[in-house]
């Protein structure tokens, strides 16, 4: 077992590759984006999202018949965006909190994408085979083109995210300061929004709808430990989410048959939990030699 | 036809005690803890399985449980360290719970009879298959139905017993303190007893779906009640009607009916919060 762990570091298989640097690819991107949101404190809104993108996925597939996935991932953007406004929305215009907010755009659309999933299956046979491997996400199976896809779609929203670093990182910090400055929040938080739709619709191929959330909130919370400043927790978030992905295509790569989402939710989770040990032993040691 | 009625009843059971309870979690701010719990469970059922076999009800319910109290647990130790807030407590704990589920699905896949569509959207449908016999050999029914019944009752008991005090905790932790009554232990008492009835449900309706169960008609209800008690009498309304006009949905459409039911009860959310919001912004 750990000769074919150590076998998948030497990079042999040009396929293993591929799935290696995707998988590394999502979760250096969804670490990035994930970061502005775990600050934000908007943590969750990944949840609700990955879970929302289905409704798209099934209806583009519908509409369209084939299983494109540019087409799929339009559809999945689209309702992705719909189902933050709706929780934005509600939570802005009602008297429910947030959190019951983001729990009823969940669960309605995830119940839309489960009911037109199961009328796909019952009434189209077998051509739709494959969709369901949005629900629990399958590494081994991305391919060249998917890699440049991701890789597209994350510089992209990257590269967005740096041009308005400035007053991202205003809004994100103080909003009566940032409006001061004559920032828009509203444009602000429809691009950092949109961003993290984009990067959990490219996400779900790899890790699943259920585990994303994990992929866009571990990473930043664990780089919160080691630094105080935004840059250097946005680069150790994107290094930290890459870690994870290539740690659980390694282990999918070992144990045959393994998904591969809920091994970088572990690894991410593992790396939480030695965050919190070594920087109780940090600041034991740092008021006993203070003292 | 009998089927289709056992499993609308059935289905409406499940949704009448998910609604109860449900009524507290939004009351509470805590509607994303019913989404935790209902993807923590998940481990408890591979070990239920393994340990005890497919059939033992009260093993599987208890060790589900366990789980979903421990997933609590984890929130909790979690939310008292500066870095974390509630929102990546919640995230970090229900995520690394459901992992470990499906890791397990993957490792006794031959062992267990479960597979991933279960655990997403349930078999309703087959509510009226598994039909319990009595020794002396007279059915009663199927056992899906009786299990949600006894459910129901199970939670209308607690609720009654504990009205006042998941009231008053629910309102105000310092009014709580004030008539001694101890709000952590029954933030853990209510959280112990919405992990039993999401693991009852889990079995027809799956997990992701348990959640709209439980948020969505004690939402609708909040949002046009200014009593608890008519929250509970209007959440109890919304969960049936979603049921009965689910079930047709999916007959329509050919659809999951769990699904469909859920989806229902949401648009019967967007509906009445379009209604209230209109009736605000135009008087």
């Amino acid at each position: 077992m750990i000769e074919s762990f150590l076998n998948f570091f030497s990079f042999s298989h040009p396929n293993v590759v591929i799935a290696a640097i995707g998988v590394s690819l999502i979760g250096f991107f969804s670490g990035s984006v994930g970061t502005f949101l775990v600050l934000d404190k908007k943590s969750l809104l990944g949840d609700a999202i990955s879970h929302s993108l289905l409704p798209g996925i099934c209806l583009a597939f519908l509409i369209n018949g084939s299983k494109s996935p540019l087409l799929l991932l339009t559809g999945a953007v689209i309702s992705g965006l719909m189902s933050t406004y709706f929780v934005d929305f509600i939570s802005n215009k009602s008297k429910l909190s947030r959190d019951a907010a983001l729990a009823i755009g969940l669960s309605f659309f995830f119940s839309i994408g489960i009911m037109l999933l199961t009328y796909i299956q019952h009434n189209q046979g077998s051509n739709q085979a494959g969709l369901e491997s949005y629900l629990f996400g399958k590494a081994a199976s991305i391919s060249l083109e998917d890699t440049v896809m991701i890789s597209i779609a994350g510089v992209l929203s990257y590269v967005s995210l740096l041009i308005f670093y400035r007053q991202l990182k205003a809004t994100i910090f103080n909003r009566s300061f940032a409006s001061s400055q004559g920032i828009s929040i509203k444009f602000i938080q429809a691009l950092l929004n949109a961003c993290a739709v984009i990067m959990i619709a490219i996400g779900i191929q790899a890790v699943g709808v259920v585990l994303m959330a994990a992929l866009i909130l571990a990473p930043a919370s664990i780089s919160r430990f080691y630094s105080k400043r935004l840059e250097k927790i946005l680069i150790l978030s994107g290094l930290i989410g890459a870690f994870g992905g290539l740690m659980g295509t390694a282990v999918s790569y070992t144990l045959e048959g393994m998904p591969t989402g809920p091994w970088i939710v572990l690894v991410l989770f593992v790396m939480s939990i030695l965050s919190i040990v070594l920087n109780y032993f940090k600041t034991k040691w740092q008021t006993r030699s203070g003292l | 036809m009998a089927d289709s009625i056992w499993i609308i009843v059935t289905a409406s059971l499940i949704a009448l005690s998910c609604a109860l309870v449900g009524n507290y979690l939004v009351l509470r701010n805590q509607a994303m803890l019913g989404d935790a719990l209902s993807h923590a469970i998940l481990p408890g059922l591979l070990f239920a399985f393994l340990l005890f076999g497919m059939q033992n009800t009260i093993a599987y319910v208890l060790s589900c449980s366990l789980f979903g109290v421990l997933s609590i647990a984890l929130i909790d130790l979690l939310k008292q360290h500066r870095y974390f807030n509630d929102d990546v407590a919640i995230g970090l704990s229900f995520t690394s719970f459901f992992a470990l589920g499906v890791i397990l699905i993957s490792l006794f896949a031959g062992k267990v009879h479960l597979d991933y569509d279960h655990v997403l959207y349930g078999e309703i449908a087959y509510v009226p298959i598994d039909v319990w016999i009595l020794e002396s050999g007279s059915q009663i029914g199927p056992r899906s139905f009786w299990i949600a019944l006894i459910l129901l009752i199970t939670c209308l008991l607690f609720i009654a017993v504990s009205y006042r005090f998941l009231l008053i905790s629910s309102f105000s932790e310092e009014l709580a303190k004030m008539q001694k009554i101890n709000p952590r232990l029954w933030h853990y008492l209510l959280l112990s007893f919405c992990s039993i009835v999401v693991v009852v449900s889990f079995e027809s309706v799956g997990a992701i779906l348990v959640v709209s169960f439980l948020i969505i008609p004690s939402s609708t209800a909040y949002l046009i009640s200014k009593s608890l008690k008519y929250m509970i009498l209007y959440s109890f309304i919304v969960a049936v009607g979603s049921c009965v006009l689910g079930y047709f949905l999916a007959t329509l459409l050919n659809s999951s009916i769990a699904a469909s039911m859920a989806v229902v009860s949401g648009i019967i959310f967007t509906l009445t919060f379009t209604a209230s919001y209109l009736r605000k912004s135009l008087g």
